[in-house]
């Protein structure tokens, strides 16, 4: 085992990651770039390395600088967040080369369920079901083709995406070449590889994920359920555990069918298999994400495991501290993003300097921040500014404390607006209180907006 | 002439036509990919390696100071290597352009020029000193 931790990522995930290293005992090494030169985990850590400027690929994504940090300060780990190089199998690889310890998979396994028509095909090989699509990266006119054979609605996928991003929902075969080329050019700029797949589109789903974590010692543990219905464009706005008003079985064979998937794939460290639930309560697989997420406090609340300190542990060759007759799951956890964006205006993001934060408290809510009075939204990253979870014997309960600590936060600043009343909408609309939401309900709350 | 011959000569002939100095070139021979990266300009504080800039300058006539500051972390030497004399030595005339630093990152040796000509005045680090990105390494007094 370690005894030191460098934190290549910023904003509230940095710093909830060195809090835990702090609990462990664990030097923590923050890293950061000239705009978050005052952000917390800069105090925070024992150490802080100024690695580059503004722009991501000369700091955030700058690996010979994160591990000439690592280096300079005698770092022994490095726990890559999520975003940034939590998923590049190169960075994982140089940093085994250089004698770092990387807290996540093996470089092979995240290369292997990087490329999205790829673990696809392995899944299915695995027995897990998928959408009918295709098993590799397509061309035009097979996609075309087989979009056709598969009927529409289809998504284009990109092979190298993940996270939401590079997909595209094509309603007819008018639109398919169009948006082929489009989905192909998206690609290509935001990830340097325009291979794309595709799947048929599933309208109105349940966007449900299993949390696994595997350890060297042969340990395959699940810990439930995530619904994360709650999108806007395919990013997660609202998450909760359990996942409200599924069939009784339903989450239990997910999960069996995940932990037998990790199982044959020899999956190490923590991870996310991706399902979609249509309408008629079939799961289909949809990804693998390699990282700990955004969303895991949801988890972190009906479980009482800080899945930090298991990633940390499992890359450190321990084995997982509990196993699965040890976990109950306790409750309902809820978890709503306050994101620095206008939706009046589109959700555009909002930078600038916050002259009031004050973040809500009290019984069974945590907030997971790096935002303080004073704090400057840099306009650079992404808009993601506070994480706030609340827990409740049941759902009812959940949802109280929730929506009075969203009453209760207060966030202002010249330019800055929130998604805070966006959520309070979302949260308190009868179709989530009933828990029959799908991935259609942000889009359906938009438009009834602007009839307004 | 072997691959790799034939390759540095295509590349010197390529690095002759470029318009202005890249800040790295990354060649691959399979499957012939090449990357260039320009200096950014376009992002705040983003230097390319050759970085000077103006300290707070005195506004009572003085002498009008700038610092070399480091492009990148890494490990700063004054020198070429162990025992060579020093690129440059306090009150040292230097013109913009010139070597006055070497940083070692990641195994990669990256020359740390001037963009100013003057004097040096002080060099602010000792050598084979850790830096961090945006690090004053030398003041140097401007010219005129």
């Amino acid at each position: 085992m370690f005894n030191s931790v460098l934190i290549a990522n910023r904003g509230e995930i940095a710093l909830r990651i060195a809090r835990t290293c702090r609990e462990m005992g664990l030097r923590t090494i923050a890293v950061y770039s000239t705009p978050d030169r005052d952000s917390p985990v800069v105090r925070f850590a024992d150490e802080a390395v100024h690695i580059g400027p503004a722009a991501i690929r000369h700091s955030y994504l700058n690996i010979p600088a994160i591990i000439e940090a690592g280096k300079a300060t005698g770092a022994e780990a490095i726990h890559p967040g999520y975003g940034f190089l939590s998923e590049d199998p190169d960075f994982a690889e140089i940093c085994e080369m250089e004698g770092l310890t990387f807290i996540g998979p093996p470089p092979g396994l995240i290369a292997q369920f990087g490329d999205k028509a790829e673990a696809r095909k392995l899944m299915a090989e695995a027995g897990l079901p998928v959408l009918p699509g295709s098993e590799r990266a397509l061309e035009s006119t097979e996609a075309r083709e087989l979009a056709d054979a598969i009927g529409f609605p289809v998504i284009l996928k990109a092979c190298a995406g993940g996270g939401g991003r590079g997909l595209s929902v094509v309603h007819s075969l008018r639109d398919f070449p169009q948006a082929y080329r489009n989905a192909r050019a998206t690609a290509n700029a935001a990830f340097n590889d325009g291979r794309v797949y595709l799947e048929r589109f599933v309208e109105n789903a349940r966007h449900i994920e299993i949390q696994v974590l595997c350890d060297n010692h042969g340990n395959v543990l699940h810990l439930g359920e995530r619904d994360c219905s709650v999108q806007r464009r395919h990013q997660k706005l609202v998450e909760e555990t359990p996942a409200p008003g599924l069939a009784p079985d339903l989450a239990g064979r997910m999960a069996a069918g995940a932990m037998e998937a990790a199982r044959r794939l020899g999956y190490r460290g923590l991870g996310t298999f991706e399902f979609l639930v249509d309408e008629l309560g079939r799961f289909y697989f949809m990804e693998i994400n390699c990282r700990i997420q955004v969303e895991h406090p949801v988890t972190e609340m009906v479980t009482g495991l800080d899945l930090v300190r298991e990633q940390i542990r499992v890359a450190g060759g321990l084995p997982a501290s509990v196993s699965q007759s040890d976990i109950s799951l306790r409750g309902v956890a809820i978890e709503c993003r306050l994101n620095a964006e206008d939706p009046e205006k589109g959700f555009t993001p909002t930078p600038g300097t916050l002259t009031e934060f004050v973040p809500p408290a009290g019984p069974f809510i945590r907030t997971d921040s790096h935002a303080t009075t004073g704090y400057t939204i840099p306009a650079e990253y992404d808009s993601l500014l506070a994480k706030i979870v609340s827990w409740g014997p049941d759902r009812q309960q959940a949802l109280n404390r929730m929506t009075r600590a969203l009453g209760e936060l207060r966030v202002s600043g010249p330019g800055i607006r929130t998604t805070l009343t966006f959520i309070e909408e979302v949260i308190t609309h009868p179709a989530y209180q009933d828990g029959k939401h799908t991935t259609a309900l942000v889009q359906k709350l938009i438009s009834e907006r602007k009839e307004r | 002439m072997n691959d790799a011959e034939n390759l540095a000569h295509q590349l010197v002939t390529l690095l002759r036509q470029l318009p202005e100095t890249p800040t790295r070139i990354r060649v691959q021979q399979g499957s012939n990919s090449l990357e260039v990266e320009w200096p950014d300009t376009a992002t705040g504080p983003a230097r390319p390696a050759p970085a000077t800039e103006a300290l707070d300058a005195p506004d009572d006539g003085a002498e009008r100071m700038e610092c070399v500051r480091a492009p990148m972390i890494g490990t700063f030497y004054r020198a070429a290597k162990p025992g060579a004399p020093p690129f440059v030595e306090e009150g040292a005339e230097v013109v913009a352009g010139q070597q006055v630093g070497v940083i070692e990152s990641m195994k990669l040796m990256t020359p740390i020029e001037t963009k100013c000509s003057g004097i040096v005045r002080r060099i602010l680090v000792p050598d084979a000193t850790s830096v961090e990105y945006d690090h004053p390494l030398i003041e140097i007094a401007m010219e005129g």
